[in-house]
C-alpha cells in the first residue's frame, strides 16, 4: 500500500518513498530502539518532504532530493579529507559503515554505536534519539529509523580527554545516489571535558547524509564541538545537532559549511540547567548553485543562562543562504543573557540570502540582543588595500578572507582554524595570490 | 615631479576643488593648510586615486606620466604614497603581510626582486625601532584595535618601508598628544631625501614646528589663495582664516 503511495509522491499525507522503506527494512537493534525507528518513520511519513508551505523550510527546496532515490552501499575506500598537524584519535566511516579506527582513548566509552547497542549500553536507550527531537525535525527521525552505525562517547565523571576526538563520515562513490546516516552520542559525565571534530567529507557522486548528532553535557561539563561540512558539490546533507546541558556545562559550538549542493543544518540547544553556556560560532562559504540553510534554535529554559551566536555567510554565483536564529526565554529564565548576529558578504548580484532572527521572550529581567546585516564589501577598507599597490581582485579577496575569518578566530585549536582557512581561501577568487596572506 | 594643473572635483554632486594649481619639486616638502571643508583632504584623496572623487577639470602630471589615469595600485607602485587621516582597521588581514605584499608589489614594478620573509623582516625591524613600534603590531589585523596614535605612527611605518616618491601625509597629526607627535614627525623627518617629495595636509601648524615644510600654502574654497615660507603658517596661527577667505573673496 505504501509502494504504492510512493508513486503520487506530490500528493501529501503519509506514504513513504520505496528506497526508505527498503533502507528501514535492512537495520537492526533492539527492541526499544524498533520502536523509536518505527516512531521516527511514523514522524516522517506524516511530514513528507517539506514544501514551500512548511514555514521552517520556506527558502529551502528538496525538490532535488524528493524525487531521487538513495540506497546504502558498501563501503568504499573513499580518500579522507587531511588536516594538517592534527594528531589525534579517529574513527573514519565510509557510507555509514567503520573503515577506521585509531588511538582511542582508555577509560572514556569510545565505540561504534552498532557495538554499543549490542551491548545494551544504557547510554543508548537512554538517549539516542530523545535530545533531537523527531516532532520538531522529521529528517532526524527518519536517520533514527535508517542509521546503521555511528559512535557512542560516553565520558565519565571528571574525565578530560586530553586531545580532540576527530570523527569523519564520507558518502558517496558509486554510481547511484548512496545514502548515509551518520550518527554521533555523546554523554559528558559531570565536570567532564572533551573536544569533538566532526568531519564531513567529499567523495564524488551523489549521496545523502542524514546526520545527527546528540549531545548530553552533564553539570559543569564542557564540550568544544567542530562541524566542518566539506563534503562534494552533488552532495545533499541534511543535518541535526541537538544538545542539553545541565547547570554550569558550556558547549562551544563551530560550524563551517563549505560543501555539498544542498546543506541544511539545525542546531538545537536547550539550556537546561541553571548557569549552563553556549557559543554558536557559524560560517557558510558558497558559491555556483550552492544552497546553505543555518537553522539554530535556544532554548532558554531557567534562570542564568547565556548564549553568544555569530554566524556569516559568504555568497558568489548564484547561491542561495538561509539563516533563521530563534531564541526563546521560557517564562522564569531571569537573569537570561543571548546574543545573535547574523552578516553576510554578496559577491554577486544574483546570490540571495534570506535571514531572520526570532525572539521569543517570556521572562523578566533578560539581556537580548540581535542584528542581521546583508552587504558588500567595505569601500573604504578596498581603497585602503589598493593605495598600498594591493591590486583590485586580490584587494577584495582578502577583505572577503577578513570576513569570514572574524568567526574562524574563535577556533581555539589552531590545525582545525588553519584547515578551516584554507577551504575558505580555497573557495575565493585569487585563492593563490591572498594564501601568503593568511 | 607633481604637477597640478587647474584641478576641479566633486564628491557626489558637491564641487569641492576649483581650479587647484601646485608645482612640487624634486626633495621639496610643501604644506597644505586651510579651514575645514577648504578641499584638503579631497586634494590628498584625489592625488591617491579615492574612488568616490569625481575629477571634473585639470590635469595631474606624476614624473611625466598623467597620473589621473592610473587607478590606486599602479599609483602606489609608481612610488606614491598617502598616509590616511583615519586609516581603515582590517581584522583578518595580517599587517606585516600587507607590508610585505605592498613592498614586494613596488619592488615587482621597478623590476627589482621580491624579498623572502626573512629579508623583509630585516628591513622591517629597523624601521619598527625608529617608530618606536613594538613587536606585537606585526601579527595583529591592519590596525585593527590600535590606538589613533598607533595608527599614525603604522602608517608612517608603512611609509618608512615603502619608500615613496612621493608622501601625501592627510592631517596626520590629527588625534595626536605631543609625545605621539614628536614620534610621527621625527619618522618623517627621517624619511626625507632629495628625490622624495612630501605633501603635507594640516590643519593647524604646530605640526610644522616638527616638519618644517619648504613652502606654505593655503586652500579656500578648493583653491590656492596664498604661497608662502614657513612664516606663513605662524601668520596664519595668529590671524586664523578669516582675513583670507576673505581676501580670496575679494579677489
Amino acid at each position: 500500500m505504501r509502494t504504492a503511495a510512493a508513486k503520487q509522491s506530490s500528493a501529501p499525507g503519509p506514504w513513504l518513498p520505496e528506497w526508505v522503506e527498503t533502507a528501514a527494512a535492512a537495520v537492526t537493534g533492539p527492541d526499544w530502539l524498533a520502536e523509536r525507528r518505527h516512531a521516527g518513520l511514523e514522524y516522517f511519513a506524516a511530514a513528507g518532504f517539506p514544501t514551500r508551505r512548511d514555514e521552517d523550510w520556506k527558502y529551502t527546496d528538496l525538490k532535488l532530493v524528493a524525487r531521487r532515490a538513495f540506497s546504502a552501499h558498501p563501503a568504499q575506500s573513499l580518500a579522507v579529507p587531511a588536516i594538517d598537524a592534527l594528531e589525534c584519535p579517529a574513527m573514519v566511516f565510509a557510507n555509514g559503515r567503520l573503515v577506521e579506527s585509531r588511538g582511542l582513548p582508555a577509560g572514556a566509552v569510545v565505540l561504534p554505536l552498532s557495538e554499543a547497542l549490542a551491548a545494551g549500553h544504557p547510554a543508548c536507550r537512554e538517549l539516542l534519539g530523545r535530545i533531537a527531537d523527531p516532532s520538531r525535525h522529521r529528517f532526524a527521525a527518519l536517520a533514527t529509523a535508517l542509521f546503521g552505525d555511528g559512535v557512542l562517547l560516553d565520558l565519565p565523571d571528571g574525565m578530560a580527554l586530553d586531545a580532540p576526538l576527530r570523527l569523519v563520515f564520507l558518502a558517496g562513490g558509486a554510481e547511484t545516489p548512496t545514502l548515509a546516516c551518520p550518527r554521533v552520542l555523546v554523554r559528558a559525565g559531570a565536570r567532564s571535558r572533551a573536544t569533538i571534530i566532526e568531519q564531513y567529507g567529499a567523495a564524488p557522486g551523489e549521496a545523502l547524509s542524514l546526520a545527527v548528532t546528540e549531545l548530553a553535557l552533564g553539570p559543569g561539563a564542557r564540550i568544544d564541538h567542530y562541524r566542518l561540512q566539506e563534503e562534494s558539490g552533488e552532495a545533499f546533507h541534511l543535518g541535526v545537532l541537538a544538545a542539553k546541558l545541565d547547570c554550569d556545562a558550556t558547549l562551544v559550538s563551530h560550524n563551517l559549511s563549505v560543501g555539498a549542493r544542498i546543506a541544511r543544518l539545525d542546531l538545537d540547544v536547550e539550556l537546561a540547567g541553571a548557569g549552563s553556556r553556549v557559543e554558536m560560532n557559524g560560517l557558510y562559504v558558497v558559491r555556483d548553485r550552492q544552497h546553505a540553510d543555518s537553522h539554530t534554535r535556544v532554548d532558554h529554559a531557567v534562570p542564568r543562562t547565556t548564549s553568544d551566536e555569530l554566524y556569516r555567510g559568504v555568497l558568489a554565483g548564484k547561491s542561495r543562504a538561509v539563516f533563521n536564529g530563534k531564541a526563546i526565554v521560557h517564562p522564569g529564565a531571569a537573569g537570561t543573557d543571548a546574543r545573535q548576529a547574523n552578516a553576510n558578504l554578496l559577491l554577486s548580484p544574483e546570490a540571495e540570502v534570506d535571514t531572520k532572527p526570532e525572539l521569543e521572550i517570556y521572562a523578566d529581567d533578560v539581556k537580548c540582543a540581535h542584528g542581521a546585516t546583508t552587504g558588500q564589501l567595505d569601500t573604504a577598507a578596498l581603497f585602503y588595500l589598493r593605495s598600498r599597490g594591493i591590486d583590485e581582485e586580490t584587494a577584495k579577496s582578502l577583505l572577503t578572507f577578513a570576513f569570514a575569518d572574524t568567526v574562524l578566530a574563535r577556533m581555539d585549536l589552531v590545525p582545525l582554524r588553519r584547515h578551516a582557512e584554507h577551504l575558505v581561501v580555497g573557495r575565493l577568487p585569487d585563492a593563490d595570490r591572498i594564501r601568503e596572506f593568511t | 615631479m607633481l604637477s597640478i594643473n587647474n584641478l576641479c572635483a566633486r564628491a557626489g554632486d558637491r564641487d569641492i576643488l576649483k581650479g587647484l594649481n601646485l608645482a612640487v619639486g624634486p626633495g621639496e616638502v610643501h604644506a597644505i593648510m586651510g579651514p575645514n571643508g577648504s578641499g584638503k583632504s579631497t586634494l590628498a584623496g584625489v592625488l591617491a586615486g579615492r574612488p568616490d572623487l569625481e575629477v571634473t577639470g585639470g590635469s595631474v602630471t606624476y614624473h611625466g606620466h598623467d597620473l589621473l589615469q592610473m587607478n590606486p595600485e599602479e599609483r602606489a607602485r609608481q612610488g606614491l604614497f598617502l598616509a590616511f587621516q583615519y586609516p581603515v582597521e582590517i581584522p583578518g588581514v595580517n599587517n606585516v603581510y600587507l607590508l610585505k605584499a605592498a613592498l614586494n608589489a613596488i619592488r615587482k614594478h621597478r623590476g627589482e626582486a621580491e624579498l623572502d620573509a626573512f629579508e623583509f623582516l630585516a628591513i622591517i625591524k629597523d624601521k619598527m625601532k625608529l617608530m618606536e613600534m613594538g613587536d606585537s603590531f606585526l601579527n595583529r589585523g591592519v590596525n585593527e584595535g590600535f590606538s589613533g596614535g598607533e595608527k599614525k605612527r603604522n602608517e608612517i611605518l608603512q611609509m618608512a618601508v615603502l619608500e615613496p616618491s612621493l608622501a601625501v601625509l592627510d592631517e596626520t597629526d590629527s588625534g595626536l598628544d605631543i609625545d605621539a607627535l614628536k614620534v610621527v614627525a621625527n619618522g618623517v623627518n627621517s624619511l626625507r631625501a632629495p628625490d622624495r617629495s612630501m605633501v603635507v595636509v594640516t590643519h593647524y601648524q604646530r605640526l610644522l614646528d616638527y616638519i618644517v615644510p619648504d613652502f606654505v600654502h593655503v586652500l579656500s574654497d578648493g583653491r590656492i589663495v596664498r604661497t608662502g615660507g614657513r612664516e606663513l603658517a605662524l601668520e596664519l596661527e595668529e590671524r586664523g582664516y578669516d582675513w583670507l577667505r576673505d581676501g580670496a573673496d575679494a579677489a
